[in-house]
């Protein structure tokens, strides 16, 4: 009980952050059914962690709402029907945005923005202000960072005023990614995307082409940057320390392999468990109105298998030293890396959920980001910051690697202020790196007061405030304090 | 096989032509600018048996083997210096062989170097930057050392009338010459051959330069007001780089 006192005491917190904190609290009392002793080590252990979603899951991770299906019918539940002009469309999404459920208290995702709203831009007097105003609220109403919006890839007059209103307001929420296709993506709507990126260091940019393959059309970038299917989403994300893998192994004196297959498979029956309490205890896929409305459906839901500390792992194991080594410098380490993908992908191919029938009911790998309490570990397969080679070399590294990570990976590069003069150089960079297999590429400029932590925005600014003591509207702030106090993203190099 | 005497290479250029770029800086310059931002690049080495280990001696292939990493990345290459186009019959292969493999080709230019008979490699260039340090002889003199006032203005009609011209430059280095005559002659010059021609002021900064004596930064007012000045003497599409 003396953590939910210390949460009331706690004079850095919103109101709705320690409501949201209480009730992780109390879930946490519970215990989840099931865990076998090895599971509940491993979970003890840094080997896997379940990223504080709560011991009794109530609610998927990840939901995807189908909000063109909500558009198009509105909602019996929220009273609400199809919209006629755009201030009836944004003001519906506002008020459905506050009924999606997640493990933040705020949706992961909020839609694909300009499909959504074009219908309505011409019969709109100002659509410019109404846009502004929708995005304000958004930015005030949920304020987590991992609330994530989508344009793209085809040019649109909504897209266009989204990021000519997004560059005007540089708010940390929502976080943005534009679908790229250079073949479907005209250029000066990309161009206008990355000027945008320099001053407010979003979009995200997504390899289009490629994600389409495993997903079709249907598919969105959330919460940090992951990738999942419309109207279902993701149960859990689960993840693991690749570099306590490796620790273990060279601790035991057993084979890599073998000790990777046994934290696979640990992972996935703990996931399994997770799964089945959300599925079969928790009524959400009974009495939640958005699957009763047919916007989210459990036909369309999978599983996150998250690994990170991939450097970490490697160069502990060829150079025998975790924090520095031959990673993102040489072939064999990118040999190494897909080895251990390999692996755990084989693990992933021989298992099946039955609650998670999106990919034949197998789950699908993703890079996981990290949180602040890591120490000494990479984001999922990032070469560690300051250690970054060329860019074309570190391009060149990690494209084929992102090819391992359906259900997303991303990594991060800094520009100095005179690609402003030159957008179209980064676009270059974007449109070789999506040919080399690279699924989502992040950009900022050095001097943004808006800084990208592993998968989401932060406003230096308000770092400094909330180091100050003060209270602060994001709760976001206090995770990319923490990161960037334990991992520095001011090392990444700027190019 | 012939090979050129290169400074260095950078991978990333946005700054260097339109869009990323790789950037070759070839050793050897046939001036010796009083502001020169790369003075290493300055000395020419006739006898490449004797260049220092500091600099690359490569052939044609050699040299695509050191950058064809960039390729995927990039729109193409530009070559700059010192002065690239003293290595000419290198350039020629180098640009054959980067035109082929899809890439589009940038010169970086003092300008000194007569065009006219160079159709093989202007035919297989996209588009050329160009100095102009001073619009007058004397004034050349004194920033170059050396006087080719003619060659360059030559240059600049000609690369315009192929449709190469991609832009003129200027550096403005307070203290070393009357800026307000050269601005105004030089745009004077650019607008009769046509209004659209990219005129870029460059500012001058002390730093990496050897011998900044007595030169001195132009103010963003200075700047802006050579900007009006060009403006004024009919130039359309003038920039500045602070």
């Amino acid at each position: 009980m003396e953590e939910a006192l210390n949460i009331i005491k706690d004079g850095t917190l919103t109101q709705q952050q320690k409501i949201i904190a209480l009730a992780r609290q109390a879930e946490n009392q519970l215990e989840l059914p099931g865990l076998t002793d090895k599971e509940q080590d491993y979970l003890n252990s840094d080997l896997v962690c379940d990223l504080a979603e709560g011991q009794a899951p109530y609610r998927p991770r990840y939901n995807l709402v189908d909000f063109a299906k909500f558009m198009e019918e509105g909602s019996e539940f929220l009273r609400l029907s199809s919209p006629e002009t755009l201030a009836e469309a944004t003001n519906n999404l506002i008020i459905l945005y506050q009924n999606i459920p997640s493990v933040t208290g705020m949706p992961v995702y909020i839609g694909e923005l300009d499909k959504l709203l074009e219908p309505y831009i011409d019969s709109s007097s100002d659509p410019k202000s109404t846009i502004r105003l929708f995005l304000t609220a958004i930015d005030r109403t949920l304020p987590d960072s991992f609330v994530h919006a989508d344009i793209g890839p085809e040019k649109t007059r909504a897209g266009e005023l989204i990021l000519e209103a997004e560059k005007e307001l540089a708010n940390s929420v929502p976080n943005l990614t534009l679908k790229y296709d250079p073949e479907l993506t005209d250029k000066d709507f990309a161009i206008q995307a990355v000027e945008t990126g320099l001053e407010v260091s979003k979009p995200y940019f997504a390899n289009h082409r490629d994600y389409q393959k495993i997903f079709g059309d249907e598919y969105a970038i959330v919460s940090c940057y992951n990738a999942l299917p419309i109207g279902g989403g993701s149960h859990t994300l689960v993840r693991m320390n690749l570099k306590a893998v490796v620790e273990k192994a060279l601790e035991e004196e057993e084979f890599l392999a073998v000790r990777l297959r046994d934290v696979s498979k640990t992972m996935l029956s703990i996931m399994d468990k997770r799964i089945a309490f959300l599925c079969e205890e928790s009524p959400f896929f009974k009495s939640n109105f958005l699957v009763k409305e047919g916007l989210l459906d459990k036909n369309k839901y999978t599983a996150m298998f998250g690994v990170y500390g991939m450097a970490e792992a490697v160069n502990l194991f060829l150079d025998g030293d975790s924090e520095s080594g031959s990673y993102g410098k040489t072939a064999e380490s990118q040999k190494m890396a897909k080895n251990i993908l390999d692996i755990i992908q084989n693990e992933l191919n021989e298992h099946e959920n039955e609650h998670s029938p999106f990919n034949d009911g197998h789950y699908l790998l993703h890079a996981q980001s990290g949180i602040g309490e890591d120490v000494d570990t990479s984001p999922g397969c990032r070469i560690p910051y300051g250690e970054e080679p060329s860019m074309p070399e570190q391009l060149n590294f990690i494209s084929p690697i992102h090819q391992y990570f359906p259900a997303g990976v991303s990594d991060i590069f800094t520009f100095d202020k005179t690609y402003k003069r030159n957008p179209e150089a980064i676009l270059d960079v974007i449109k070789g790196a999506f040919e080399k297999g690279l699924r989502l590429f992040s950009f900022y400029n050095s001097e943004s007061d808006l800084v990208r932590i592993t998968g989401y925005l932060v406003k230096r600014s308000e770092i400094e405030k909330l180091n100050q003591g003060e209270t602060v509207h994001k709760d976001t702030v206090v995770l990319g304090r923490d990161t960037l106090e334990s991992s520095p993203e001011e090392n990444r190099k700027v190019r | 096989m012939q090979r050129a005497v290169i400074n260095r290479w950078i991978n990333f250029s946005p700054i260097d032509g339109p869009g990323n770029r790789t950037v070759i800086f070839f050793q050897g310059c046939n001036l010796n600018c009083s502001y020169c931002h790369n003075p290493e690049t300055i000395e020419i080495y006739d006898n490449k048996s004797k260049i220092p280990g500091s600099l690359y001696l490569l052939t044609v292939d050699e040299l695509i083997e050191k950058i064809k990493q960039n390729f995927p990345y990039i729109s193409g290459i530009t070559v700059s210096g010192g002065e690239p186009l003293l290595q000419l019959e290198f350039i020629k292969e180098l640009f054959s062989k980067t035109k082929k493999l899809g890439l589009s080709n940038f010169i970086d230019t003092n300008g000194t170097i007569p065009l006219t008979e160079q159709k093989t490699l202007l035919d297989l260039t996209d588009g050329v930057m160009i100095d102009f340090k001073a619009s007058n002889s004397a004034d050349l003199i004194e920033v170059t050392g050396s006087d080719k006032l003619e060659i360059i203005k030559e240059n600049i009609i000609l690369l315009n009338d192929v449709g190469l011209l991609h832009e003129v430059r200027t550096v403005i280095a307070g203290g070393l010459i009357n800026y307000q005559e050269n601005v105004v002659e030089i745009a004077g010059f650019i607008a009769e051959i046509d209004p659209e021609i990219k005129f870029k002021l460059i500012a001058y900064r002390n730093h990496g330069v050897e011998n900044s004596e007595g030169i001195i930064e132009p103010s963003t007012e200075d700047i802006n007001n050579y900007k009006k000045l060009a403006r004024t003497n009919g130039c359309k599409n003038i920039q500045i780089i602070k």
